[in-house]
């Protein structure tokens, strides 16, 4: 007599949902495009201050803070941030830690925006700046809580194998 | 030399800061692309949906199999208690 399968193929399979990012799911192709901006204007400033001897990035429009460091420091900085961000959106999934990446490029986005809307507000031409720092500091805001529930999932999903 | 790293150095001589992530980038998006169309949630749950369904069709057959060796088996039982009762 044959043997019989005392339980499903589905059951042996392990369908690991976890590591893939539910809010990539949900606001993937916003977060994509937002970070393809940064990265296109931080390669922007950063052409801009190779091409020129003189700052870009003045102190009357910037503040002090911003303007006592160099444009390219800046303009790296942000173009690492989306960087990291862009290939944690690239991984999703693949590594398990990949909302790390776009963890960390968040949060460096949070901590630059921040000193631009700093530098912005205390500028006396900073008006401009202070504004769009402010946008893009809630948007990046929002994309560090979704990117915490990713890496918390990642988290809970690793302990209970 | 590989060709990713001699493709990296070219554009990190010819655009600096710029050119590293752009390549990078490009590197890990064609690296990836076809490994995440093979493990998204969606291609897991279509692998997983085509071997339950060759299990079900593997089941049937063990179970016609099994039906005629019962019902093989039946008639020889009663072909045997047919025969018991003649000779008595």
């Amino acid at each position: 007599m044959g043997h019989l399968a005392p339980h499903s193929r589905a059951q042996d399979m392990k369908l690991s949902f976890a590591p893939w990012s539910q809010n990539l799911r949900k606001h993937g192709d916003s977060q994509t495009q937002v970070q393809i901006a940064f990265l296109l204007m931080g390669i922007a400033f950063w052409v801009m201050a190779k091409s020129t001897d003189e700052p870009i990035m003045s102190s009357r429009a910037y503040g002090d803070l911003i303007g006592s460091y160099t444009a390219e420091l800046w303009a790296a900085s942000v173009m690492l941030a989306s960087a990291v961000y862009l290939a944690g959106i690239i991984i999703n999934g693949i590594w398990r830690g990949s909302a790390i990446l776009r963890l960390i490029g968040a949060l460096w986005h949070v901590i630059t925006l921040s000193l631009f809307a700093w530098g912005g507000f205390h500028a006396p031409e900073g008006k401009h700046l202070f504004a769009w720092s402010a946008v893009a500091l809630f948007l990046h805001g929002r994309f560090l809580i979704w990117n915490l529930g990713d890496f918390a999932r990642a988290i809970r999903v690793r302990d209970a194998d | 030399m590989p060709t990713e790293v001699t493709a990296l150095e070219y554009l990190v001589e010819k655009y600096g800061l710029p050119g590293l992530v752009i390549g990078l980038l490009t590197f890990l998006l064609i690296k990836f692309a076809s490994a995440r169309k093979a493990e998204t949630p969606e291609a897991q749950m279509a692998a997983a949906l085509t071997g339950v369904t060759a299990e079900l069709s593997e089941f049937r057959k063990e179970i016609a199999e099994q039906r005629t060796e019962m019902t093989d088996r039946f008639a020889r039982l009663e072909t045997e208690v047919k025969n018991m009762k003649e000779r008595k």
